[in-house]
């Protein structure tokens, strides 16, 4: 209230009543799907799975199994079905498959399915292939092979799901690009990255970092309270930026945000993935006290869910039904969701129940739409998750349940 | 990648266990601290070192008159036919006093069943009942017989469809001998799958459906099965549906007329109940919530315990605060001559991996919180107790953990208050 007072003078009222818009937006905005959440059903079990990593191409090549969805599932839609897409958690040791030298020692990879909503899991064997190594290694130095590189900083895990086509008409159409989640331990943080395609996911290649926490966290035996996830690129209501959520690991005393979001230009991003010989990743930029200004590596970000509940992790989708944004929240156990209008000002969480019973917990929820675009959700729309049962890894198996606004 | 945790949530190893570090100082008003008792680990699952004694036990224990306890586990035992294998498909087991572990059945993963979760029931003369929500003829799940020689028997194998699918809640068994039980999934509505029923098995083994639940307004997947009044009326919960979605308590009379009581709205009255509730001489009910209750000064909700009198009334007599009374209470009470309540929290407590508690004259004591494992998910006593209590004439409580133990796959544990 002090610094507002400050404020006023005569060429800061407007701001003011900006401010005033804003905050009267954020307090009064009401969500209107009164969302029914259905009993969830099993899409692919847990024998299925693990059935299905005995076909991966290329071949497991450690006896952790077919450590998948460990990400929520995303997909494209096809004349006959759905590319669907989520990561392999285990490790992906070099190897020479068909002549070709595949894995890079690391944790994860981008797994591809083909299968219907019924069965993401499908019958064709999963492809399930690592994120290459971007050819200039100034692109991103921290992913380098940790066993030809046992003195450097390298990821301990990169892999990822949600995968944007890029349209007819733009720079790089038709190329695929890929968000993942990459973890680095020294110092511990967790971050996003982007990768592309031109042969639709056969091959993955890294084109860097673009989201990192405010700050490392200390790994002490357990993860960070923040999953950054490896969350969806958003487009903006004006259709000219990407924007990303995730939730950010700050040093400002907070520790972390429910959510925070991040946005580049898509022309930026395309142009910069697609447009050069180089391929590489433009920046992003964080949302910070009303402005885009803190880098997407390591900046600043405002918390867009002050007064959460059953918040964590979380996935925003476009919903053409209601003409807003909805974010789906989810610590594994409680659901919840939120509502906006423009990406930034959003609804009080609304509690949708409760789904995972420790320690059998219902992980990597992501929306699902049922119509052309799967980003883009409806009246009634399926969010997909993991079931976690019994040891990990082993038990888990895949469920489906639906959210209808009403 | 780390599964997510929420603002007040700490993971360990990619699991999620609630911090309940808010509201300790409102706990201490609310309730006791925690009292003088002594534990007893009574058996550590994986003893023989491969799962072949059973492991993961999420349904609590049945007592006989000589003092043994009876119970199933989710994996473990001798069965490779099931689809979410970990060493066997499950085992009903026998925990006799001097503390040997037989297992009376190892499920196969396949026309037996698999994968139990719920409670067993005795009859008279030591048979065994239960159900498995996987396998049986149909792929639906199974009603089950143990007798006392270990030989197992499938009463009823369900069909889906109308006839219910999933029976994952434990039975009861009225004074003529018929059983009753819920399943998750069949009956009708819920976009094809079914919301779920409650069923009744004569003593000729024949199975009726006595209600088959449509959402709203009367709810939808019933997991805890069902308690009976001596006027034979039918009394449950279901996990979802009801007016708010967030799950229902009903009657169902004799005539088949199903009545709901109480329909959760998710906030301060609870949500979410996984559980059966239980009567008192008085024909009051009282239930958990697993989620739900919002109080205390957290935004979140760690769940209740609820009372419905005889004219219907819900009141919320407990709110758990996620602190040192526990959270999350997924399992029926236990009451008491005296109508004291007893009950597990399957996470909260002194290091958040659960408590045994004690409700009396208004305040919650908890009785016992469960340790944190170490490095290698093994304690001295378990982890996550899943199910609920039963008690012997000296007012000793039994119960089971899912996880952690000596050998790191739960225990079979005594608290004696």
């Amino acid at each position: 209230m002090v610094q507002l007072r400050r404020l006023i003078n005569g060429a800061a009222i407007s701001l003011v009543g900006v401010f005033a818009v804003c905050s009267a937006m954020a307090q009064t905005l009401a969500p209107i799907c009164h969302a029914k959440m259905s009993a969830p059903v099993e899409v692919v079990s847990s024998h299925q799975r693990s059935e299905a990593g005995t076909k991966v191409q290329p071949p497991i090549t450690e006896n952790q199994g077919f450590d998948w969805p460990d990400a929520q599932i995303s997909a494209l839609k096809t004349d006959s079905g759905y590319f669907f897409f989520s990561i392999d958690a285990g490790t992906h040791f070099r190897q020479l498959w068909h002549g070709q030298e595949v894995g890079n020692n690391n944790a994860g990879s981008v797994v591809r399915t083909t299968g219907t909503l019924d069965n993401p899991l499908g019958s064709e064997p999963p492809v399930d292939v690592v994120i290459d190594h971007n050819p200039d290694p100034k692109v991103n130095p921290h992913n380098c092979d940790p066993t030809r590189y046992p003195h450097s900083f390298c990821y301990t895990y990169i892999g990822g799901g949600p995968v944007y086509q890029v349209p007819q008409g733009r720079v790089g159409a038709g190329n695929w690009l890929l968000v993942y989640h990459a973890e680095y331990n020294d110092p511990n943080y967790y971050l996003l990255g982007l990768a592309i395609s031109s042969d639709r996911g056969e091959h993955w290649t890294d084109i860097g970092e673009i989201i990192r926490f405010n700050t490392p966290f200390s790994y002490q035996g357990s993860p960070a309270g923040a999953a950054i996830g490896d969350p969806p690129l958003v487009t903006s209501p004006d259709g000219k930026y990407f924007y990303i959520y995730f939730q950010d690991w700050l040093k400002d005393g907070n520790f972390f945000t429910m959510a925070s979001v991040a946005r580049a230009s898509i022309d930026s991003v395309l142009q910069a993935a697609f447009g050069g010989e180089k391929h590489y990743a433009a920046p992003f930029f964080k949302y910070y006290q009303g402005k885009w200004a803190q880098p997407g590596i390591g900046g600043l970000s405002t918390e867009l869910l002050p007064n959460a509940r059953y918040g964590g992790g979380l996935n925003v989708a476009y919903n053409s039904y209601l003409h807003r944004y909805m974010m789906l929240n989810s610590d594994s156990q409680n659901y919840s969701y939120a509502e906006s209008i423009d990406g930034l000002h959003w609804t009080d969480t609304v509690f949708l129940g409760m789904l995972g019973y420790v320690p059998n917990i219902a992980g990597y929820s992501g929306p699902f739409g049922l119509g052309d675009d799967p980003n883009i959700l409806g009246k009634e729309f399926y969010v997909y998750y993991t079931q976690f049962r019994g040891p990990w890894p082993g038990g888990q198996s895949v469920k489906r349940f639906t959210l209808t606004c009403r | 990648m780390t599964v997510a945790v929420g603002r007040d949530h700490t993971s360990v190893k990619n699991r999620v266990v609630p911090a309940f570090l808010l509201g300790l100082l409102a706990l201490l008003l609310l309730c006791r601290s925690v009292a003088a008792q002594t534990f007893t680990e009574l058996y550590p699952f994986n003893s023989t070192g491969n799962l072949s004694d059973g492991g993961t036990a999420e349904a609590g224990v049945t007592r006989d008159a000589d003092g043994n306890l009876y119970g199933t586990t989710f994996f473990g035992g001798a069965g490779t036919g099931c689809d979410i294998y970990y060493a066997g498909c499950g085992t009903v087991f026998r925990l006799d006093g001097a503390g040997t572990e037989t297992v009376l059945h190892s499920f196969s993963g396949a026309t037996d069943g698999w994968n139990p979760t719920a409670r067993l029931i005795l009859d008279a003369v030591g048979n065994l009942f239960g159900t498995t929500g996987y396998g049986g003829a149909f792929g639906h799940g199974t009603v089950f017989k143990v007798d006392k020689a270990g030989n197992e028997m499938i009463i009823h194998s369900f069909a889906g469809g109308t006839d219910g699918d999933r029976p994952n809640a434990g039975l009861v068994q009225d004074a003529a001998g018929n059983l009753y039980g819920t399943t998750q999934f069949g009956g009708r509505g819920c976009d094809g799958q079914g919301c779920g029923t409650v069923f009744r098995i004569g003593v000729d083994g024949r199975e009726t459906v006595l209600y088959r639940f449509a959402d709203l307004p009367d709810g939808a997947s019933p997991m805890g099965g069902v308690a009976l009044d001596s006027s034979g009326n039918i009394y449950g919960t279901t996990w979802l549906g009801g007016t708010y979605s967030y799950g229902t308590v009903f009657k169902i009379d004799m005539c088949g007329s199903e009545k709901v009581l109480h329909s959760f709205a998710g906030g301060s009255d609870g949500a979410n109940p996984l559980d059966a509730p239980v009567l008192d001489k008085a024909g009051n009910m009282y239930g958990t919530t697993a989620a739900g209750g919002a109080a205390g000064g957290s935004p979140l909700g760690f769940g209740i315990l609820f009372k419905v009198d005889t004219t219907g009334q819900e009141t919320v007599v407990y709110t758990f605060i996620g602190g040192l009374d526990g959270a999350n209470p997924y399992a029926h009470l236990l009451v008491d001559a005296a109508g004291n309540l007893y009950g597990t929290a399957a996470s909260g407590g002194v290091t958040g991996n659960g408590t045994v508690f004690e409700f009396s004259d208004g305040v919650l004591t908890p009785l016992y919180g469960f340790s944190s494992p170490d490095s290698n998910g093994q304690n001295s006593d378990g982890q996550y107790p899943m199910g609920g209590l039963i008690t012997d004439s000296a007012g000793n409580l039994y119960g089971t953990t899912v996880q952690a133990g000596t050998n790191g796959w739960g225990s079979v544990f005594e608290v004696r208050p």
